[in-house]
């Protein structure tokens, strides 16, 4: 079974041109894939199809094998965890703690409990120490923590990282990147799916999946994916730097062996 | 960046006032509105401002910086002066060459104005002291009353949000204003014309973005399983104490006090004039 | 054009509660058809130096010359008109100071506030546009029904309309993907090699700064660090520990190397094309 699927799915704004149409995508289960596209690639409008903020004009979308539909939106909704581009945007609560508090407030948890959950999830994402700071007084790689924090606290099955990094700098960038490589290793059964135009991510994932102009064009693993200049460069993505690197050499013809490992190469040459 | 509004901002800290219950505040700063409108003469309006001036020390908020947001009151004080110059026609009259002062005139305006610096200094102190969380939480509690008719929950949310967002959209504001001067907007000087320009400039990017922030946060908010009319446990709880009983009956008969002078007619000592008054005290 | 930054200090929220001082006697000169990039982490008081530079700001001490303006406390700046329309800032997310039903008022929107003359103003829109690689189909487009990459070089459009003399870029390319964040910087090192420009790159992609700056200006805490060229300031492991920043992944495999053909020459390094010649060379 799939942790997400979609069958035929048409979604446009309306009555214009669809962003995405007929289209066919499986998230396997307990897998980290990374959903590949420029900006404009309908990728954000799958993210929002598969919590049920949009809705699919046609076709049906599965979560967990259960077939999303208005009745059932918030038995998914707990199911499926997200977090967005933006940080100042989805944080909710005055302080850490509080917007932490959210989404177990939602969930009807028992507050008792809550000062415990939010220790230790907030520690998961090492914002422990800022639980009662203020978002005005926060990076934007740290608000990001605390909504991953926020939507992790909630334990839910599949999450869905919506362009997380791509409005924080460097810092920000290998803070999320690493919070996220961590979840990877440990993570019991959790399904992640990454949406992305950073492709440096990709080099990690179990799946990748390209996708353009609301269409997907490729599925497969890093290695078969990233070498391909050809692919990468017709959906205005650029490969990674190994990758590009390598590419030059090979034209300039200096020998070496293809590695993902920057220092295997230096070795080699 | 740093925004240098200071009124109305949470001052972290931990006096006596930041551990008062927010229910407690939110209760005082309504007595104390109620107190500043009524006429309270001479002595109520000076025991007024020795509590005001307790309450700054006992909050540790520096009056200075009271005083330098009231700025902007300059002018407002200066328009009612003018405008009372020619309405008030009573009190002791001052020949300045061919204008005649009359002294309420000027006793008329300095009351207003202290009632308005009253009213300001009070609100300051609760919103310094106060987290916005615990405002909307208090708010929450206090019109429980109003649950059978109308959503309470959904009023302190709004506000709540608000509050949050207060701070990002006085930043996004100032990046605005300074992406326009820098293509030449002058926000300052310019005919009539050109100030309206200059604003809508600011104002439709402003628009575009608060409404594209509201758009994500409802769905960041929708996502993390949020719906107002849903059953929903609450994290924050608050907690009354004896002190707070007490600071609240202690002002609840401070106003009763005030509106007993109040009738009696003793406040009307301010309106006859400060120099027969005065005299009073000396027969 | 040159600027001269001496002595400059800028405090936020000077003799309030919230005062922080953002930058700290800052001294260098920037000299005329000059690629600088400036680097810092964020909050390292990088944006606030760029606005003392057009007067969106003025030095809390200290000052700056940009040829004959002069930007210092307590010296009113005659023409900051003047000043601004030299010295052109593209915000980070310019697309949020785009405000006109369609893009080709809100190109010349700049122009205007500068007092170009028709005649000026004729064909400005469609040729600023055609340098940000839009063609003149787009000048009737309302700006809010245009995608990201394209609302950010309508905005960039608007600045280069007004032809500054300096362009100052703020994080150009946040947000974009990758080719498009491209085609920005190679739009930037046109406008800097061909028009003669001088840029000044505010950036925390190393990449760029290795590809395309001549000199780096890096900050930290509000201090100057260093200004010298990326190559140097790259190679200087301490500094660069003491700044967190990394250099880029191409430098560290050129040192690699270099190790082993002490003939490679790293000064020339400054994309993969470049390295990859040099390899070449010397293999």
């Amino acid at each position: 079974m799939d942790a997400i699927k979609f069958e035929n799915v048409t979604f446009g704004y309306h009555n214009q041109t669809p962003i995405i149409e007929n289209l066919n995508l499986e998230i396997k289960k307990g897998k980290y894939t990374v959903l590949l596209g420029h900006n404009g690639s309908g990728k954000s409008t799958i993210a929002k199809l598969a919590i049920g903020l949009l809705e699919c004009q046609d076709g049906n979308i599965f979560i967990d094998g259960i077939e999303l539909n208005e009745k059932n939106l918030n038995q998914i909704r707990s199911k499926v965890a997200i977090v967005f581009q933006n940080p100042d945007n989805q944080f909710i609560g005055s302080t850490v703690r509080d917007d932490m508090a959210f989404g177990l407030e939602n969930k009807c948890v028992d507050p008792n409990l809550m000062d415990a959950m939010i220790e230790e999830y907030a520690k998961k994402v090492n914002m422990h120490e800022f639980l009662d700071t203020e978002p005005t007084n926060l990076s934007g790689g740290q608000k990001q923590r605390v909504a991953l924090a926020g939507v992790l606290a909630m334990q839910p099955d599949i999450l869905i990282l919506d362009e997380a990094t791509s409005m924080l700098d460097p810092i920000g960038k290998k803070e999320i990147f690493d919070v996220i490589q961590e979840l990877k290793v440990k993570r019991s059964e959790m399904t992640i799916l990454s949406i992305t135009h950073h492709i440096e991510e990709a080099l990690f994932a179990d799946e990748i999946i390209i996708l353009n102009n609301g269409k997907v064009v490729k599925v497969g693993l890093p290695n078969d994916l990233l070498y391909d200049q050809n692919l990468l460069n017709q959906n205005a993505l650029e490969a990674p730097f190994i990758i590009q690197l390598e590419e030059k050499l090979k034209q300039a013809n200096i020998p070496f062996e293809p590695t993902l490992d920057v220092k295997e190469l230096v070795k080699q040459l | 960046m740093m925004s240098n509004i200071t009124l109305g901002r949470y001052i972290p800290n931990n006096t006596f006032f930041h551990r008062l219950d927010p229910r407690c505040k939110l209760l005082l700063l309504f007595i104390f509105m109620i107190t500043i409108f009524i006429n309270l003469g001479m002595i109520g309006y000076i025991v007024l401002g020795l509590v005001v001036l307790l309450c700054f020390i006992l909050s540790k908020i520096s009056i200075l910086t009271i005083f330098k947001s009231l700025k902007p009151m300059w002018f407002m004080m200066i328009f009612i002066f003018v405008i009372n110059l020619f309405v008030v026609k009573t009190g002791t009259p001052w020949h300045l060459g061919k204008i005649t002062i009359y002294s309420n005139a000027i006793f008329a305006t300095l009351k207003i104005v202290y009632r308005l610096f009253l009213l300001i200094s009070t609100s300051t102190i609760f919103t310094a002291t106060t987290k916005p969380l615990d405002i909307t939480i208090a708010i929450e509690d206090l019109f429980a009353f109003l649950k059978p008719i109308m959503n309470v929950h959904i009023l302190s949310m709004m506000i709540s949000i608000a509050l949050r967002f207060i701070p990002t959209i006085l930043e996004e504001t100032n990046r605005i204003m300074k992406a326009q001067a820098s293509r030449g907007v002058d926000f300052v000087h310019g005919k009539l014309k050109e100030k309206a320009k200059a604003i809508t400039s600011l104002i439709i990017p402003l628009f575009v973005s608060a409404f594209a922030r509201s758009d994500e946060l409802a769905n960041a908010m929708e996502a993390r399983s949020y719906n107002p009319y849903a059953q929903r446990t609450r994290y924050r709880k608050l907690h009354w104490q004896f002190k707070d009983s007490l600071i609240l009956i202690l002002s609840i008969v401070l106003l009763a006090g005030f509106i007993t002078l109040a009738i009696t007619g003793f406040a009307k000592t301010w309106n006859t004039s400060i120099f027969e008054w005065i005299k009073g005290w000396f027969k | 054009m040159n600027i001269k930054i001496s002595h400059l200090s800028y405090t936020y929220a000077m003799n309030q509660p919230f005062q922080y001082e953002a930058l700290t006697d800052i001294n260098a000169s920037i000299k005329s058809n000059d690629f600088i990039a400036i680097i810092g982490q964020t909050g390292s008081g990088k944006s606030t130096l760029i606005q003392n530079l057009n007067g969106l700001l003025i030095p809390t001490m200290g000052k700056v010359e940009v040829d004959e303006f002069v930007i210092q406390k307590k010296v009113k700046l005659k023409n900051i008109k003047q000043l601004r329309k030299k010295i052109g800032i593209v915000f980070q997310f310019p697309e949020y100071q785009l405000f006109e039903e369609n893009v080709e008022k809100d190109i010349l929107f700049g122009p205007k506030n500068f007092g170009f003359s028709e005649e000026q103003l004729n064909g400005l829109a469609k040729k600023s546009l055609e340098i940000v690689g839009l063609d003149e189909t787009f000048l009737k487009k309302s700006p809010f029904e245009l995608s990201g990459g394209e609302k950010r070089r309508v905005a960039i459009a608007g600045i280069l309309a007004f032809d500054p003399e300096i362009l100052i870029v703020d994080e150009p390319t946040a947000g974009l993907d990758p080719q498009t964040a491209n085609k920005i910087m190679e739009l930037f090192n046109h406008l800097h090699k061909v028009q003669k420009k001088t840029i000044i790159l505010v950036t925390h992609q190393m990449d760029d700064v290795l590809k395309y700056a001549n000199h780096v200006l890096a900050l930290k805490n509000g201090k100057l660090e260093a200004y010298t060229t990326p190559i140097k300031l790259f190679m200087d492991d301490k500094l660069m520990q003491h700044l967190q920043v990394e250099a880029p992944i191409l430098l560290k495999i050129a040192v690699e190397i270099k190790k082993k053909y002490p003939a490679f020459n790293i000064s020339k390094v400054r994309d993969i094309d470049s390295f990859v010649q040099q390899l070449k060379d010397v293999i």
